[in-house]
């Protein structure tokens, strides 16, 4: 789903086939990993989680979702840049 | 505290809910499985603490109580079930751990705290939850952690009341900077002679495991510098603001092991009225 315009990402995760909140429980794992500014890249394809995971990420001022895919196929990915100084 | 480096996905299943929160997250889930908590009573307080300790995934829990299960107890010791009646209150508890949450170690210990073993029982843990039925005891415990410097909760019900203070040694007041001495033991404002429901020791074991919870991944506030007093009858809580108090003798030097020389009186070994048994183990 990566496309050239898309943001170039340090860290994709394949969260296909999971469901909330475990969609934004596993998001949140992978950003406690990346080093502050770094851009981890999502694919969801659980409907409620296309807004509940960037909802979620700014609630508790984790990142902020820089960019996202249309959706196809019932797929979406998201590009989320963790915060600086997290 | 040891190092955790990484959740498998079974913990990540099995902790969402906590990952999920702001305050805790995976980081603070690999704190707690890296924790040492020492529950120092294994009975109404200590029951539903060390429940919710092991809910929680802390990784090693010490218990230490010499007694065993009774009859009377079921009511607030909610561990315990029929068929443990006679059984050393500890190793109902670890079973039930065990049974619970695989990701805990439970160290059961049955013995009796007293000024010569405290040091060693306490020795190790993150964080210790006062959780006897005694005054003696309770003053012998915070006396100890204020000397090793290990933050610690102390709750006591009676009836349908209760009240909880936290401290962090060094930094907040204590149980003796409130009180200053035990009052004397009176056996007619004891949950064996005025009655006890379970809700209130079990409402405060609760909360004396959130903060062990919250002082060991940094989250939120500490009860710290007030006593909490809960009446369930009237479901009422008041708060005592103790923070200007002046600092007791324990808390003044505290380099000193102030414990080693006060006399707490009879009530050592404390904890319950029954002898201590003949043989004091560590499973």
């Amino acid at each position: 789903m990566t496309s050239k315009n898309n943001p170039s990402a340090d860290v994709t995760i394949d969260l296909r086939g999971k469901k909330c909140p475990m969609t934004f429980v596993y998001t949140k794992l992978e950003l406690e990993r990346l080093d502050p500014g770094q851009i981890l890249e999502i694919l969801l394809n659980y409907a409620p989680s296309f807004t509940n995971v960037p909802r979620s990420v700014q609630l508790q001022e984790l990142g902020e979702v820089i960019s996202e895919s249309a959706e196809t196929g019932g797929e979406k990915t998201l590009w989320i840049k963790k915060k600086l100084n997290n | 505290m040891r190092r955790i480096q990484t959740l498998t996905e079974t913990q990540i299943d099995r902790y969402s809910r906590q990952i999920l929160l702001a305050q805790i997250g995976g980081k603070g889930q690999k704190k707690l499985l890296g924790a040492r908590v020492t529950v120092v009573g294994a009975g109404g307080l200590g029951c539903p603490a060390s429940q919710a300790l092991a809910a929680a995934g802390i990784g090693t829990i010490r218990i230490i109580d010499a007694d065993r299960v009774e009859l009377s107890n079921l009511p607030r010791q909610f561990l315990h079930h029929t068929n443990d009646v006679g059984r050393y209150k500890v190793d109902s508890i670890k079973d039930k751990i065990q049974a619970m949450n695989p990701d805990v170690t439970v160290e059961a210990v049955r013995r009796f705290v007293d000024k010569d073993n405290i040091a060693d029982l306490l020795a190790d843990s993150d964080y210790v939850i006062e959780a006897c039925d005694g005054q003696a005891a309770k003053f012998l415990v915070n006396d100890a952690c204020i000397h090793l410097g290990i933050p610690f909760t102390i709750a006591g019900v009676v009836q349908f009341y209760g009240q909880i203070i936290s401290v962090i040694p060094g930094k907040t007041r204590c149980l003796r900077c409130l009180f200053r001495e035990p009052a004397a033991e009176d056996p007619q404002n004891s949950c064996s002679g005025a009655g006890v429901i379970g809700a209130a020791p079990g409402m405060a074991g609760m909360i004396q495991a959130n903060e062990a919870i919250k002082s060991i991944t940094g989250a939120g506030k500490l009860h710290t510098d007030k006593l909490m007093i809960f009446n369930l009858i009237d479901c009422s809580f008041d708060f005592l603001d103790i923070a200007s108090l002046p600092k007791c003798a324990a808390c003044e030097n505290s380099q000193n092991p102030f414990y080693r020389s006060y006399d707490y009186g009879s009530a050592v070994p404390v904890c319950h009225l029954n002898p201590a048994p003949e043989k004091e183990v560590i499973s």
